[in-house]
């Protein structure tokens, strides 16, 4: 019986790894050179896979979407598909079957912080310099911007779509009421501006919190990391850095609000974005640290309506005048969409260029930007944009202070220890209702040593 | 009109050689069709699983997992390793687990007993209680996870709003992160699971022939007596399975904890399945999430044996 | 025809038509405190108890889910401003329409063919005794101790083969996910037919094969017509597993044939990524996809448990 049944085992698995080695290695015919022109596209199709619809706005994506797709099509006289991916994840699910199958989408619209991640995984087609040629050539975007497409010029394997950056968002009439007249530059004037908001409009609180949210407090702790000058990882991309002390330092800062500044509102740890963004559009809050310009559309129908206005990140660390040596503004991450291609559908690489081009064209940048307030990446259409709609400038200024994250194969890892030590020292902090700085440094160096061990 | 008991399958006329030659020919081909989609569908993934877990399958060497280096129980020694980026072994979650399943079902058990017993008897609108109770088993469980997240929200959920009014707890106290987020999510299978017993039960109550319970009234026992005498042992079979099912959903529960809390969920409600998934699609450990799968099937399948062979659910089939 | 009758209702009859016996000794006692196993005043509290724990949560949910987004997250839940209008402006935000069409497909086509597989299997396992049959039942008891998430690669990858070899588009097509689903749900269905099947007398088989009635035949003129209440269960427990599931629709399923499920997943998925709280339409979200399977419930309720009692589980 057992005998059997080890023969079972040993049958199946060659199967699977023989119909394993027929779909992943098989298919590795060399694309055909560039052929532009609208016949040697016409009849075929390809399959994107692409974030879905962010809440409240499923229309304005549907149309993005179905502009891409029209442009596409005028200019190529081929199809594409859309399959949609909700959060990282699923994206993470999706990709992982598809490399492991060899089969799947065509290409994949990715988020810049997973970049890292992709290239580790060695799946996807690694951009020549005829690829990006095709495209538009590398000197069309700025360096910031491409530093999320890849390790160095050699290595790319992301082509930018659109960009969304993040920002500060506040209510200008607290701050009217405050007497305050311009948004904080530097984390002293944070805290003392939101002090001030608090004094003037009983019951407000000066700034929103959302430590235990996936994504934000990693966004926060990164940029203040990076504004001490410090880094997630070693230079050399080998050693992670997670319990230096600047991001000790950081992660710290970002609690003090809530523990000695108090700030924020005291429920507020176990918020996430959703809660911290509804406290804003009910005037709980006067200002969000993490914000992008969808924060307009949430407010639509809410009190704040008409009152919210953005600025970039304060970007100089408390108790200082000007940043220490090394540090940047890091005012946003470069944040925004890359294309990537699929190895194992390379033969369908020059569409899936066709359509990294495409979405860069002017009608889609201009419909993206009124659809959904993204910004575009090539430097090209960031002066286009700025001329048709000057609204748009303080985003775009912002978006030259962006800067790449660590463009590692641990970059997961890395986000996820962040958030994971964040939320458990928020929980820590719920439950014992003090701040334990020993706990924090334990937690951050548990998630330094796993972000080591995926650094092996 | 004699109901008929499963004996009947043995009445003396089936014993006779003309209807042993009736039934001599076998169709076992029936079974193909069952065993085929089981084998495609969850034995090869099974065994692929194994294979899987000796590998040393990461994010660089998924791609091209056929020749992945075989490290033998590496994959198994790093699951009990605390230091991975949840910052929760595979031994804690095992423990999260484990506590969790058998907690739910030590208390839906006698909760499903009761509300079947009190249902089973006839009394106006028995129809009516009898269908509400089925409802919480029967919302989705990504409906119920969803409801729970708001309802035990501090400050502004309703659990903690009615607690305070009664004075248990702090209106702040969290439920969604810390420790507490082991009993939020406890209290929320419980609320959806336990008809899943009641249904069993009250099943097997309609079984229970009213002569037993006519002559136990007429030796003058009392209702206690003939639950736990008359009626209890009678449904041993019924419930032994049902809380074999039931701790075994228990644990496999993934929908529930994966929606209701945030991800990276809190420590105290990492159970298995959802660490298993963290490992295997947000950092790409496949291997590991392999060897952690072993693991739990291992931890079900040789206590779920003995338990099988001492309650004898399979008896009459053996 | 009185043996045609499915043993549980001959059961029934059995029981109603007899007459309480008068009392004999000196103990009074009232006919309808014969099958009484709870005092009165635990019993009325049991259901008092429970209905208040069931209705409350499901009345806060309907509550919720008439509630403005934005008041959800604030903590004002009450009756006034209701907002009805959550029911409308969330199928424009999520594709729950499709969603609702899908999993009735998918769970639907996939709970019959497994109740059509169960039963197929269960009649050997049920009347014959062979080489491998014990082995065959612990199996699928065995089956349920499989983690999910883990087979979910795998099962991807065996997938992607079929699609290399047949040259069809399987991923993402309807026949995948029902395949799958339908694969879920069948160890409880055969389980649950082997027990019932062995309540069934097997004159009336004999019967039919004296008249030269093929197994086949048998087994769908004479066993399942009988077995019909079985087949309910079996369905209902099947149908669930479908209409559940996040896990596996969300890789093996495309746009086009999402899942309600994934669907509601992606709806609050995005509310909370995108930092949007659309709490009181998620509710409502909630509300519609639980208001099928309830329905489907309460209708099938009493022949679940007509199924499940007559022979399905009880042992003697």
């Amino acid at each position: 019986m057992f005998r059997r049944k080890g023969v079972l085992a040993v049958v199946t698995a060659g199967v699977l790894s023989a119909a394993l080695a027929a779909c992943s290695g098989g298919s590795t015919a060399t694309p055909e050179p560039a052929a532009s022109g609208t016949d040697a596209y016409a009849g075929r199709s390809i399959t994107a896979l692409v974030a879905a619809a962010g809440a409240g706005s499923k229309a304005q994506y549907d149309e993005y979407y179905k502009t891409l797709s029209d442009e596409f099509t005028k200019a190529t006289g081929a199809t594409v598909n859309f399959q949609f991916y909700s959060g990282g994840a699923q994206q993470n699910t999706i990709v992982q079957t598809s490399l492991v199958s060899g089969s799947g989408p065509d290409v994949i619209g990715y988020g810049s912080s997973v970049g890292g991640t992709l290239a580790a995984t060695k799946g996807f087609v690694t951009l020549s310099a005829e690829d990006w040629k095709r495209v538009g050539g590398r000197e069309a975007w700025n360096d910031s911007t491409l530093s999320a497409s890849g390790a160095g010029a050699d290595n790319s394997i992301g082509i930018p779509s659109f960009s969304v950056p993040f920002v500060i968002a506040y209510n200008k009439e607290y701050f009217e009421k405050a007497g305050i007249s311009a948004p904080p530059k530097t984390w002293d004037e944070w805290i003392t501006t939101a002090k001030k908001v608090q004094d003037a409009n009983p019951g407000v609180y000066g700034a929103g919190f959302d430590p235990a949210d996936p994504l934000d407090p990693w966004k926060f702790v990164w940029s203040y990391t990076h504004q001490l000058g410090g880094a997630m990882v070693s230079e050399d991309g080998k050693d992670a850095q997670l319990s230096t002390d600047e991001v000790k330092k950081a992660t710290d800062f970002y609690f003090s609000q809530f523990y000695e500044h108090k700030i924020v509102p005291p429920e507020s740890l176990s918020w996430n974005s959703a809660q911290m963004l509804s406290a804003f559009t009910s005037g709980q809050v006067a200002m969000l640290p993490i914000a992008t310009r969808g924060t307009l559309s949430a407010a639509k129908g809410t009190p704040v309506e008409g009152k919210i206005d953005f600025a970039q990140l304060p970007s100089v660390p408390e108790g200082m005048t000007e940043r220490p040596e090394g540090g940047t503004p890091a005012a946003s991450i470069v944040s925004g969409q890359f294309w990537a291609v699929f190895k194992y559908a390379e033969k369908n690489k020059d569409l899936a260029l066709e359509l990294a081009k495409v979405s860069n064209n002017d009608v889609v940048i201009q419909k993206q930007y009124e659809l959904l307030g993204w910004a575009p990446t090539t430097k090209d259409g960031i002066e286009k944009l700025s001329k048709s709609h000057p609204e748009s400038r303080p985003f775009l200024e912002i978006q030259a202070n962006m800067e790449a994250t660590e463009f590692s194969p641990a970059w997961t890892q890395i986000q996820t220890g962040l958030s994971v030590t964040v939320n458990k020292v928020a929980e820590n902090l719920a439950t014992s209702g003090q701040w334990n700085e020993g706990f924090l440094n334990e937690q951050l160096s548990n998630a330094d040593q796993a972000v080591q061990s995926a650094l092996k | 009109m004699q109901p008929s008991p499963p004996a009947a399958n043995r009445s003396p006329l089936s014993r006779s050689r003309r209807t042993i030659a009736l039934w001599a020919d076998k169709p076992l081909w029936m079974l193909i069709p069952c065993a085929l989609a089981l084998i495609v569908i969850v034995f090869l993934p099974v065994i692929a699983t194994l294979y899987l877990s000796i590998l040393d399958l990461d994010i660089s060497t998924l791609r091209e997992w056929v020749t992945a280096p075989i490290i033998g129980l590496a994959n198994f020694a790093a699951a009990f390793e605390s230091n991975n980026v949840l910052g929760v072994s595979a031994l804690q979650s095992l423990g999260v687990s484990l506590g969790f399943s058998l907690l739910t079902t030590a208390a839906v058990t006698p909760i499903g007993i009761l509300a079947a017993i009190a249902a089973h008897r006839h009394f106006r609108g028995r129809g009516i209680v009898r269908a509400i109770f089925l409802i919480p088993y029967v919302i989705p469980t990504f409906a119920v996870a969803l409801l729970a997240r708001i309802m035990f929200l501090n400050n502004t959920g309703f659990v903690p709003q009615v607690l305070a009014a009664l004075g248990l707890s702090s209106i702040d106290t969290y439920w969604l992160i810390g420790p507490n987020a082991f009993w939020a999510l406890t209290f929320t299978d419980i609320w959806a699971t336990w008809p899943f017993i009641y249904l069993m039960v009250l099943a097997g109550l309609q079984t229970v022939p009213r002569e037993h319970f006519e002559a136990a009234t007429i030796d003058g026992a009392g209702p206690f007596r003939k639950l736990f005498g008359i009626v209890l042992p009678q449904l041993r079979n019924v419930l032994a399975l049902a809380v074999l099912l039931s701790t075994l959903n228990h644990f496999g529960n993934f929908t529930l904890a994966f929606v209701m809390f945030s991800s990276p969920p809190p420590d105290s409600a990492a159970v298995l399945p959802l660490a298993t998934y963290f490992y295997a699609f947000t950092s790409f450990e496949y291997g590991l999430a392999s060897a952690i799968a072993v693991l739990t099937m291992v931890v079900l399948i040789v206590p779920g044996y003995f338990y099988i062979r001492m309650t004898r659910i399979a008896n009459r089939i053996e | 025809m009185t043996t045609l009758q499915s043993p549980s209702e001959s059961a029934r009859k059995a029981t109603k038509d007899q007459h309480v016996p008068a009392s004999t000794r000196g103990r009074r006692w009232k006919p309808q405190d014969v099958d009484r196993m709870l005092p009165a005043w635990i019993s009325r509290l049991v259901v008092i108890a429970c209905l208040g724990a069931v209705l409350i949560p499901v009345g806060y949910m309907l509550l919720l889910s008439v509630t403005p987004d934005s008041k959800v997250a604030l903590g004002e839940v009450g009756f006034t401003n209701l907002a009805f209008g959550n029911y409308v402006t969330m199928w424009a935000e999520a594709p729950l329409a499709s969603g609702l069409l899908n999993t009735i497909l998918i769970a639907g086509t996939s709970s019959l063919l497994s109740v059509l597989l169960g039963s197929l299997a269960a009649y050997p396992l049920a009347r014959w005794k062979f080489r491998g049959q014990k082995t065959f039942l612990y199996s699928l008891i065995g089956t349920q101790t499989v983690p999910g998430t883990t087979i979910l690669l795998p099962l991807f990858v065996i997938f992607s083969w079929i699609q290399t070899v047949v040259g069809i588009q399987f991923i993402g097509s309807y026949h995948a996910i029902i395949l799958t689903y339908m694969t879920f749900g069948l160890p409880l269905s055969t389980w649950l037919m082997v027990n019932y099947m062995r309540t069934i007398p097997r004159e009336l088989e004999e019967a039919a094969f004296v008249d030269g009635c093929t197994r086949v035949s048998a087994l769908f003129r004479v066993i399942l017509p009988l077995a019909a209440p079985a087949m309910v269960v079996a369905f209902v427990f099947a149908f669930l597993v479908g209409w559940n599931d996040v896990l596996f629709a969300s890789v093996l399923t495309r746009s086009e044939t999402h899942t309600l499920a994934v669907a509601v997943e992606q709806f609050a998925n995005n509310a909370a990524g995108t930092g949007i709280p659309l709490y009181g339409q998620l509710m409502a979200a909630g509300v519609v996809s639980s208001v099928p399977v309830v329905l489907l419930y309460l209708l099938l309720q009493r022949r679940m448990v007509q199924g499940l009692s007559a022979g399905s589980m009880t042992g003697v």
